[in-house]
């Protein structure tokens, strides 16, 4: 694929959530959220309503003109999400998005992501914690770069309450 | 549709982030924009001068009748003169006198000529003196040859008064509004170098400052100059119309036989008089301004190269600064174009901030100029043009080759950088 066709597959098909948020300092949630439709060529009065849309989803509907550093951790990942599902993208795709917060935090944006995936969004995880792990259908575990273990949730959960390791 | 919705976010977006890097990054934004005002500033100040000079230069030529030619004692001339006699031969030159202007005058294909000479006097009206204002006197003809623009309730002096010597006087706008104020002057009796002279009428003065267009002014017959205030006519001047249907070339030649006939020359012998056509002034004044506007492109080809080079610097940095921004907005979809862009829109935000400061310099510069001059000048809107064209072709030419890293940036590799 050309550079430019990679860059609209990452536009539409893939949203992207990273362990650091990777919010822009300078521009409001809004803004922030905004970002994608810009990048697709929606028009501003349509972007808006998209982006507090997807702010909405993710319980963020009134800090929208906050910058970055006026939120919280778990708010900024918050922000993170919503722009990740602006463009309705086929995939979700997490990397280690708890990693930067404490675990009442963790688990509020966990509960986030198994709202979008009770609603159908398909959501991709990479995780070291196993707690964090078994909110997920489906878990896969590589180990030195290989799969070790590919099971629902179901059996991984009762191989770690059993205190089997993870891997 | 789709770029252009991105291209016009990117426009506001990439003002205002480079806004932000220019408050961040003083010294060097500074020096940026330091760069392009004096390039921009050139181009405007001096521009505006040179309009406004040109204006009122093009007036002058106007008002003289575009075939109207001078013969004068002397040249113009930027030689340096010493007392060996080698240099400034023109200096021994005769004065231009009446009976030459008589036969100048009978040649076939000279419809008119006339004569001017130039002195200044004091004048006085009651208790109000000027010290020094500018006597133009000339022959009878004045009002045909240069067709003065008279105030209405006057008149120019006749030939029958031009040839008596009489004591008239037409004196400027500017003379008569000092000596008279609001009142009217005309047959009113002023006093010039302590003789008596009727005012007969006022008229507008259209000459440059080159011309000494705002100097206060007397217009008096050239033999009462010569009689009554006892003024020699060494360096009176001629302005020869020629007849219509005649080029200026055909006269000058004509004047030329018949000067030299009249002063007895050699065919070896230089000309010891002076022949000035609107052609040489023309092309005089234009040498001038042509040495002045190459002046102006190195003095604004410097600035902007100075400015140039501090748009690399700031945006190289401002590059790096934002690699793994950079590698966010990939994430998102942005495309090199759009990455290529807002750091382009960057670069000529600083040239252009830069270009806003030289333009107000410039501007600034003009309204002194036409207040501490006669000198009316005025930024011509084509050197507004100009500036701003100049200050985006920099942002544009330098901006490129950070922009384009920027725009190679592999996002994998952005996003992984601290």
């Amino acid at each position: 694929m050309t550079d430019d066709e990679l860059a609209r597959v990452r536009n539409k098909e893939i949203g992207f959530v990273f362990q650091t948020f990777n919010l822009l300092p300078r521009a409001s949630a809004l803004a922030n959220v905004e970002l994608p439709l810009v990048y697709a060529g929606v028009p501003a009065a349509e972007r808006k309503e998209r982006a507090m849309e997807a702010l909405t989803r993710v319980q963020l509907g009134e800090r929208v003109h906050h910058k970055p550093n006026e939120l919280s951790g778990g708010q900024r990942q918050r922000v993170a999400i919503a722009r990740a599902l602006v463009n309705r993208p086929s995939i979700l795709l997490a990397d280690e998005p708890t990693g930067n917060l404490d675990s009442t935090t963790s688990e509020e944006i966990m509960r986030v992501f198994e709202e979008l995936a009770d609603q159908g969004q398909t959501v991709i995880m990479v995780t070291h914690e196993p707690d964090i792990a078994a909110h997920a259908r489906r878990v896969v575990v590589l180990k030195d770069g290989v799969v070790s273990s590919d099971e629902p949730k179901a059996v991984f959960q009762a191989r770690i309450a059993q205190g089997g390791k993870a891997h | 549709m789709a770029t252009l919705t991105a291209r016009l976010y990117n426009l506001t977006e990439g003002v205002r982030i480079a806004l932000d890097a220019l408050r961040a990054n003083r010294v060097r934004a500074g020096l940026t924009i330091l760069g392009v005002a004096v390039g921009v500033f050139a181009v405007v100040g001096i521009s505006a001068a040179v309009h406004g000079i040109n204006e009122s230069v093009a007036r002058d030529f106007e008002s003289a009748g575009p075939t109207t030619f001078f013969v004068s004692r002397f040249p113009i001339s930027f030689e340096a003169c010493d007392d060996s006699g080698e240099t400034c031969r023109w200096l021994r030159n005769p004065s231009i006198t009446m009976p030459e202007l008589e036969a100048l005058r009978r040649l076939p294909s000279v419809e008119q000529a006339g004569a001017r000479m130039d002195w200044s006097v004091a004048a006085k009206f009651r208790d109000k003196t000027l010290k020094s204002v500018g006597v133009e006197a000339y022959t009878g003809n004045w009002g045909s040859l240069s067709a003065p623009d008279i105030q209405p309730g006057g008149r120019a002096f006749t030939e029958m008064e031009a040839r008596s010597g009489a004591r008239v006087a037409v004196l400027s706008t500017i003379t008569a509004e000092r000596l008279f104020g609001e009142g009217d002057p005309v047959g009113r009796e002023v006093q010039l170098n302590g003789s008596p002279f009727t005012v007969i009428g006022v008229y507008k003065d259209n000459s440059s400052f080159l011309s000494g267009g705002s100097r206060p002014k007397a217009v008096i017959p050239i033999l009462t100059l010569n009689r009554t205030l006892n003024v020699r006519l060494w360096d009176m001047g001629l302005a020869v119309k020629p007849r219509p249907g005649v080029s200026t070339a055909e006269a000058v030649d004509e004047v030329e036989a018949a000067m030299r006939g009249m002063r007895r020359l050699r065919p070896v012998d230089p000309a010891n008089w002076a022949i000035l056509t609107q052609d040489k002034l023309m092309s005089t004044y234009n040498q001038i301004f042509g040495t002045m506007f190459l002046v102006m492109i190195a003095l604004s080809a410097v600035g902007l190269l100075v400015g140039g080079v501090g748009v690399v610097a700031i945006m190289m940095i401002s590059v790096t600064e934002r690699t793994r921004e950079i590698g966010v907005r990939k994430a998102l979809g942005a495309t090199r174009a759009t990455i290529l862009f807002q750091f382009l829109v960057e670069a000529v935000t600083l040239t252009g901030v830069g270009a806003f400061v030289g333009l107000l310099g410039g501007w600034g510069l003009a309204a002194i100029v036409r207040a501490a001059t006669p000198i009316q000048a005025s930024v011509p809107p084509l050197a507004i043009l100009a500036a701003i064209g100049a200050s985006v072709v920099t942002g544009v030419a330098f901006g490129m080759v950070p922009a384009a890293r920027a725009a190679r940036l592999d996002p994998v590799e952005a996003l992984r950088f601290e």
